[in-house]
């Protein structure tokens, strides 16, 4: 099986991670629930994780990188805090549903700046025109359909100084982009645990440096005679049992991606999406989504002028080739780079893909069409 | 100096915290108070990495108003420990001492 679809989640991980999580599994509990043994290590092991972020994304307070679910989940925490009914909020043309539906039913009139795959000048002309009057942005750091990756320390820049908050997705670019929130100085990074950052499903980071509105309410483990969640982060964010497991897991994915350097992942991924792009440009009938310059990571979209994208991935997964064909949860994207009527066949690497996979995948391929 | 009488640790545990000793001197315990048990964590692993010997702990019922509390406890060296969480700029709450008679006495921190 040749797995392509690591833009969706990461599948082959490295053995560290299995053994965090299952470590984690049997010796902790519940953290934040008691001072014995098993809960004071689950609540070590999520400090642990807490920490491995800020150091990794250069984020100042541990306490203020809160677990969730996922980067929706995330990115919902994130949008309830900040979002103003009836204000006005920007995103750039590339944004997921993950984004797209919470600002929808926060009530927010939503403008769309920046549509213009891969061109970085007039995104971010588009971006300057729209911040005038507005009161949130959001932005994605890397397209999950195109692997374009948005000028996001201008766009942040921007946002500085009309002095409106920014959220960032960094859904597609966590622990593989250099990411650091000490150059953006945005309100909120959103980020899976799952995807790049090589943990489990069912596992998120919110890095919060601004104020923080509760999406979920319950027990938090101190505190207990007030009605409210408490004021301070991460408990404030963090209602009921947290996924230990899920966060040691995370934290030995950052650790792996340190010891592996995550410029060599960032080349490795470039240079596998370059080898795909030389086997698949030659057939007249491809049309490749790809940029002239040096803005896209390791995300190839395709399609094709005389076969369904469905078709072709289905084809790929009988053959053991695991892509993503559709709208990708982002229809958005396709609109802004009019594929929304075919929709794109997406392939997505991983440091854990090699260049005979690709050949083999190209070959097939190529076969098919 | 506030009193609380929070926990009659004589009637329920017999001679505990309160009455260790060490080469003839009792080793007097605090109670660091943290709004969270993150936060004591924290705490606790930076004083840890101080070689300040310091444990995260449930408080006590009556330390705390809004019911269940964390602390970092520790033995001694209380200046040295609320020094390293300052210059770590680390958030705590208030100090107690253990008396000899079982009741925490907040100190001043």
């Amino acid at each position: 099986m040749i797995y392509f679809d690591s833009a969706a989640t990461s599948f082959q991980k490295p053995k560290q991670i299995y053994e965090a999580y299952l470590q984690t599994l049997r010796l902790a509990s519940s953290p934040g629930r008691g001072a014995y043994s098993p809960a004071v290590k689950a609540t070590q092991a999520m400090l642990d994780a807490r920490e491995e972020a800020c150091s990794f994304f250069s984020f100042p307070d541990p306490e203020r990188v809160v677990f969730t679910m996922n980067a929706t989940h995330a990115l919902n925490l994130a949008i309830r805090s900040l979002s103003l009914p009836g204000k006005k909020a920007v995103i750039s043309g590339f944004e997921h549903n993950s984004v797209l539906r919470p600002l929808y039913a926060s009530g927010m009139n939503i403008t769309v700046a920046g549509r213009r795959l891969f061109d970085d000048e007039e995104n971010l002309k588009g971006f300057k025109a729209a911040l005038e009057g507005a009161t949130l942005a959001v932005c994605t750091h890397v397209s999950n359909v195109f692997g374009y990756v948005l000028p996001l320390e201008e766009i942040a820049s921007l946002c500085t100084e009309r002095g409106v908050p920014l959220i960032v997705d960094a859904s597609q670019s966590a622990g593989v982009l250099d990411l650091n929130w000490e150059t953006l100085r945005c309100a909120f990074i959103a980020m899976p645990g799952h995807k790049s950052l090589l943990g489990v499903p069912g596992s998120g980071l919110l890095l919060c440096a601004g104020d923080t509105k509760p999406l979920l309410f319950g027990g938090s483990g101190a505190d207990s005679m007030d009605r409210d969640m408490p004021l301070y982060l991460p408990d404030r964010l963090e209602a009921g049992t947290q996924n230990a497991p899920a966060a040691a897991a995370l934290a030995a994915g950052i650790r792996f991606i340190r010891s592996k350097g995550r410029r060599t992942i960032e080349t490795h991924e470039k240079e596998l999406f370059r080898h795909m792009c030389e086997l698949l440009q030659k057939r007249s009938n491809l049309q490749l989504f790809r940029s002239a310059e040096n803005n896209q990571t390791g995300v190839l979209s395709f399609r094709c002028a005389d076969k369904d994208c469905e078709e072709i991935a289905s084809f790929l997964a009988d053959e053991g080739i695991c892509v993503r064909a559709g709208l990708h949860c982002s229809p958005l994207s396709h609109e802004s780079a009019l594929t929304l009527d075919t929709g794109t066949v997406r392939i997505s690497f991983s440091p854990f893909n090699t260049h005979r996979e690709v050949e083999t995948a190209a070959a097939k391929l190529i076969k098919f069409i | 100096m506030y009193h609380v009488k929070v926990y009659d640790y004589r009637a329920k545990h017999g001679k505990i915290h309160a009455s260790l000793f060490f080469w003839g001197d009792r080793l007097k315990h605090y109670l660091i108070l943290c709004r969270s048990a993150t936060s004591a964590q924290r705490c606790a692993r930076v004083l840890e990495a101080s070689l300040i010997r310091a444990s995260v702990t449930k408080a006590p019922r009556g330390l705390s108003r809004s019911g269940c509390a964390y602390a970092v406890s520790l033995y001694n060296k209380l200046e040295s420990a609320i020094a390293v969480l300052r210059k770590n700029n680390l958030n705590f709450g208030k100090v107690f001492f253990a008396g000899e008679d079982g009741e925490w006495r907040e100190v001043p921190a």
